[in-house]
């Protein structure tokens, strides 16, 4: 019981502090981006890392996409995973890319053993990695062993980014570089959505139940609370999507751990440990007007796969730092981001299992309080509900991406409906996580990709 | 806990309340900003043919009229982002010309009112806009207003509007001052924030450099980028000697690149500096003077402990003409040491296979020897061979 | 409209006459002619324009109307081309707002003597009128194109730098094309031939650097002068797009003056 009322002041503290801040985000993304910052010498280069495995479909596309950012330098790396579909032939093929002995690769983080590096000049910024299979960590490692330069950027195959969202991230790094370790970026569903010459044209919520559930969930989890966690500088995972990292920081925490997934959290907590331990001044934030649009799995079978993982690389994180937990010396990461973490997130289903249960039980052996089951239930319903509509008012105030009046009826009913069955489902996905993880079951989980050619084409054609 | 049951109730009421109240704010937010949009367009293109009035006659002698009639506050607003936008795309006359035009329409004067606002969000949105027409008229105003501001997105904002409107370099110096008295580090940006004045800034960035504060050092090396010159020479060969790395690494590139003919034990000295950083930063910029004259010391430089002082060795080494790459091709025979010859190679390999492909683009200096001839010279006809092993097929969109 | 050959000749030569008039009268300055289309509503808009301009009395003007009232010219002494340019502006206001839905046409120059003012409306009066359904204030003197003009392709992505670009190159005796982003221009350099490509280096579709590479591998004949206009001002960008071999590189916020300067230069 007190688990409920501890739960929903925690989230309605952070939605606050999510409130509090939105108004400088608003302010920020209006007033602070400067138009000249696109050409200017002075912005830190980047290095975009995309590591892809059998993406055959999309990689070219995304490719494009991301090589006509609005930034003055950066290079693209794509890592290619020991790929065993043709992700590499069509690389080069499209590309005319040409194979490079590159012996003199640095290994400062671990990582397998770069096969070759291909590149084509005329395609000055861009350089294919071609690598034995080693999971998404390891191609990030090589990805930033291969890298030219300070800032590194961790980049899903299947995303893609906004024109301006790498500015908007490097204009907040700017302003306090010294600080600044890791950005994360805010993190949309592209279901739906009208996608031409790799990017978003005309922004519509998906059609599909699925893909409907998890916009509703993002936006809540990023805009109510993500930007409250950066607001304390108490955040516990930068999307694996769409971050911007620091370098030099990364290669000395050890660059990213392989074996497991969930390597998006440990190398935030990596971080925090490090600068804390080391009693550095630093932030880790989020950017939420710079967007990353991903493509929502949408089907039960992926989408329970693509839980599972969350669940099981959660729970190993948790497992391998929960000595930071109630430590004062490390702050509010220690004190609030890593509890709540593991009681309200990895732990949650129990909780929310033996409270149903014993609500249940209690009820059973005096049966005049069936309706304080109700007011229990209803209280957590609406406080849910309350928390979502938060989250809707923060994307009104500040981004206004979805233009019409229909879209924001549509998410409101569909907050109401994630309650019943969606939520209850989540908790399911993750326990079998956990399960999986006690098996050591280890597997990446299906993962089918739709070509964003034939997504656009569907979209126009419906 | 049960006994609380009064309370939960009162709490489901509130939370009804507060759904009830939020949903019915975001429908209002909604429909309002549907209807602020609409009006928008219909105004932008009510003052299309002013605004093409506007273009046409943007480079004309005489200043532009304001457009006639009343204009409802919303109009006024239009028209002025408007103008903001292409006063951020023109420069000099065409620029003046436009800002002039906000000066007559009453513009400046209404955000500068603004900028006295007990709003911080009223502040910044009038900050903004006093920097976007860039008039002289709102520079003191700014700086008043920087003087007494805390540490913050506004500041910045500030910073930026002086820079914009700035009419003497003493303006941008108090600019200066006030935007990096609050925190160290704030150089990078303080230096991207000077590239928006329309001022010669060289005598402002030379006093800037004898300062005592790092910060302002800083800033002004890095602002200096592009800009050279001898004149800088004494004032960066001291800063060379700093204690700072940062200066050090930042006044040694400069010193480098400017072009200064500099004694080779000068160079050497630096390239067996401590900080890896800058042997790197002094291998980067020998190539981008281009002074054969650091041959040698580049070579030696290819066995560096640093991989960032190899890379670079190797970079330079290549933009150095027909001695660099023969010296790059050296190094790649050499079996000394396995770390050169590596990065030899693969900046060989990078080389040939970009002459490959613009080769025929362009302009040939003649007599000058192909980087492919030259290889050949070392390695061999046949040995060049497999080494461009062009991969797909003919591409002629 | 101008139906028949005599209405036009009665008005033309008497037109020509205040025109030569006025200008002899001031010979320092420029004439500013506007030129209305009015249909049928041709006295009622005189009366409104009159009454207009005598109310503003910072200006002194000459009024005339076509017999069939299908046509009002208003010659405004010693005012440039841009100051014609603003008084047709006021006027198409006036007229838009008391005549709410007649579509208004109006053709401007300013001329120094009479012999350009010959030059200028030879044949053009009759297109005047055949505007038809939309509005629009027309510089004459920008219609007056060469018949070798250059064709240049305008690539960027701002819609405001293309507008511009149209109005300022036109402007300058250009021919101009616009493309949106780093496809449809290649589709368009593809089907028919450009003298010069100024384009954006931060495109959709295609990075700025390869759309370049793209152009010169499609071997045309001649081939388009290249000339970069962009945000992008680091050197190291600079230096690539010379060695690719473009023809010049010029960086925004730019000079319309000195950009229309190297464009000459490209010839």
């Amino acid at each position: 019981m007190y688990y409920v009322i501890i739960v929903n002041t925690i989230y309605f503290g952070i939605m606050l502090f999510s409130l509090k801040s939105v108004f400088s985000i608003v302010r920020r993304k209006r007033y602070a981006l400067s138009g000249s910052l696109v050409g200017s010498e002075h912005v830190p280069p980047v290095s975009l890392l995309v590591p892809s495995y059998n993406e055959e479909l999309t990689i070219i596309e995304n490719v494009r996409s991301l090589m006509t950012l609005n930034y003055p330098t950066y290079e693209v790396i794509v890592i290619n995973d020991g790929s065993t579909d043709e992700t590499m032939k069509v690389l080069i093929d499209e590309f005319e890319l040409f194979h490079m002995d590159n012996l003199a690769v640095r290994y400062s983080v671990n990582c397998t053993k770069i096969k070759a590096i291909y590149h084509n000049p005329e395609y000055p910024h861009l350089y294919v990695i071609d690598k034995l299979n080693g999971g998404k960590a390891d191609s990030l490692n090589a990805g930033i062993n291969f890298s030219h330069y300070p800032l590194i950027s961790s980049i899903d195959a299947d995303s893609l980014l906004e024109k301006d969202s790498l500015i908007q991230m490097a204009n907040m790094y700017m302003s306090n570089p010294e600080e600044y370790v890791a950005i994360g970026g805010n993190v949309r569903i592209a279901n739906g959505c009208t996608i031409e010459n790799g990017t978003v044209k005309e922004v519509r919520l998906p059609k599909k139940w699925w893909p409907m559930f998890q916009t509703c969930e993002y936006l809540k989890a990023f805009l109510g609370g993500r930007i409250g966690w950066s607001a304390i500088n108490g955040l516990i995972i930068v999307s694996g999507a769409f971050g911007l990292f620091r370098k030099d920081y990364i290669i000395k925490v050890g660059g990213y751990r392989g074996g497991y997934p969930g390597e998006d959290m440990n190398i935030i907590i990596k971080l925090h440990r490090y600068m804390l331990e080391n009693k550095l001044p630093y932030r880790i934030a989020f950017c939420p007007e710079a967007v990353c649009w991903t493509q929502a799995p949408d089907t039960y079978h992926i989408l329970s796969n693509q839980r599972k993982r969350w669940g099981r690389g959660n729970l190993k994180n948790m497992i391998e730092n929960y000595d930071m937990t109630f430590r004062p010396k490390y702050k509010v990461f220690g004190m609030l981001s890593l509890p709540y973490t593991i009681i309200f997130e990895a732990l949650n289903p129990y909780f929310k299992i033996t409270g149903l249960l014993s609500l249940i039980g209690y009820a059973l052996y005096d049966m005049t309080s069936w309706n304080i089951v109700g007011v229990f239930l209803t209280i957590n319903f609406l406080s849910g509900l309350l928390l979502a509509i938060g989250s809707l008012l923060i994307e009104e105030i500040a981004f206004k991406r979805y233009p019409r009046v229909s879209d924001m009826f549509r998410m409101l009913a569909f907050s109401v409906l994630m309650f019943f069955g969606y939520r209850q489902l989540g908790s399911l996905w993750r326990i079998q996580g956990h399960i999986q993880y006690f098996q050591k079951n280890n597997s990446w989980g299906a993962m089918t990709r739709q070509s964003w050619k034939e997504k656009s084409e569907q979209v126009k054609s419906a | 806990m049960f006994s609380n049951l009064d309370l939960a109730v009162a709490f489901i009421y509130v939370c009804l309340g507060l759904i009830g109240f939020g949903v019915l704010i975001l429908l209002t937010m909604k429909a309002r900003s549907i209807m602020l949009e609409r009006k928008r367009s219909a105004l932008l293109e009510k003052h299309q043919p002013y605004f093409v009035y506007l273009q046409r006659h943007i480079v004309d002698p005489d200043p532009f009229q304001p457009p006639k009639g009343p204009l409802s506050p919303l109009e006024t607003r239009v028209i002025q982002d408007k103008l903001m936008e292409w006063i951020e795309k023109f420069r000099g006359a065409q620029r003046q010309k436009l800002t002039a035009l906000c000066e007559d329409m009453d513009l400046v004067q209404l955000d500068r009112k603004q900028l006295s606002s007990m709003f911080y969000a009223k502040q910044m949105k009038a900050a903004y806009r006093l920097g976007g027409m860039r008039s002289a008229q709102a520079v003191e105003p700014l700086i008043e207003l920087m003087k007494q501001e805390k540490d913050g997105p506004l500041l910045h904002v500030l910073a930026r509007s002086v820079a914009k409107c700035a009419e003497h370099l003493d303006q941008l110096y108090v600019m200066l001052q006030q935007l990096t008295r609050h925190r160290k580090g704030n150089y990078l940006n303080a230096a991207e924030v000077l590239e928006e004045t329309s001022l010669d800034v060289t005598p402002l960035l030379l006093q800037c450099m004898e300062d005592r504060d790092h910060n302002l050092v800083k800033t002004a090396l890095l602002a200096l980028r592009g800009q050279t010159g001898v004149t800088l020479t004494p004032a960066l060969l001291r800063l060379a000697d700093s204690d700072d790395k940062e200066i050090r690494s930042l006044a040694v590139k400069m010193l480098v690149r400017a072009g200064n003919i500099l004694p080779e034990e000068t160079i050497c000295s630096w390239l067996t500096d401590p900080e890896g950083e800058i042997r790197a930063a002094v291998a980067e910029s020998l190539g981008q003077f281009g002074y054969e004259g650091s041959i040698p010391a580049l070579k030696q430089a290819l066995t560096d402990s640093d991989w960032w002082v190899r890379y670079h060795s190797a970079k330079s080494l290549a933009m150095m003409g027909d001695a660099g790459f023969r010296t790059l091709c050296e190094a790649a025979l050499e079996r000394d040491d396995p770390f050169k010859s590596d990065m030899a190679k693969d900046r060989i390999h990078e080389e040939l296979l970009r002459e490959h492909f613009f080769a025929n683009r362009r302009k040939q200096i003649s007599g000058a020897h192909t980087k492919q001839s030259l290889y050949e010279q070392y390695f061999g006809q046949a040995s060049s061979v497999p080494n461009i092993r062009g991969i797909g097929g003919d591409y002629s969109a | 409209m101008l139906h028949t050959a005599e209405q036009q000749s009665e008005f033309v030569p008497s037109f020509k006459q205040t025109v030569h008039h006025l200008c002899s009268n001031d010979p320092e300055h420029q004439l500013g002619i506007i030129f209305i289309h009015a249909g049928s509503m041709g006295r009622a808009w005189e009366g409104e324009i009159s009454n207009w301009l005598k109310a503003e009395r910072t200006i002194s003007f000459e009024l005339m109307i076509e017999d069939s009232h299908h046509l009002i010219a208003i010659m405004l002494r010693r005012a440039a081309l841009d100051e014609t340019h603003y008084y047709a502006l006021q006027l198409k206001m006036l007229l838009e707002q008391k005549f709410a839905g007649q579509p208004i046409v109006c053709a401007i120059a300013a001329v120094a003597d009479a012999a350009e003012i010959e030059e200028l409306i030879e044949g053009r009066l009759a297109e005047l009128t055949v505007g038809g359904a939309y509005s629009d204030i027309r510089v004459l003197h920008d219609e007056l194109r060469p018949m070798d003009a250059r064709r240049i392709l305008v690539v960027d992505h701002d819609e405001s730098v293309r507008e511009f670009l149209n109005i300022w190159l036109t402007m300058k005796g250009y021919e101009v094309y616009e493309a949106e982003d780093a496809y449809s221009a290649l589709d368009r350099i593809h089907s028919e031939p450009f003298d010069l490509i100024l384009t954006e280096l931060n495109l959709y579709g295609i990075n700025g650097l390869p759309f370049i590479s793209h152009i010169q591998k499609m071997n045309l004949n001649p081939a388009p002068k290249i000339v970069i206009l962009s945000e992008q001002r680091v050197e190291q960008t600079i230096d690539y797009c010379y060695q690719q071999g473009v023809n010049d590189y010029i960086t925004k916020p730019f000079s319309p003056v000195e950009l229309d300067e190297r464009l000459s230069r490209c010839f």
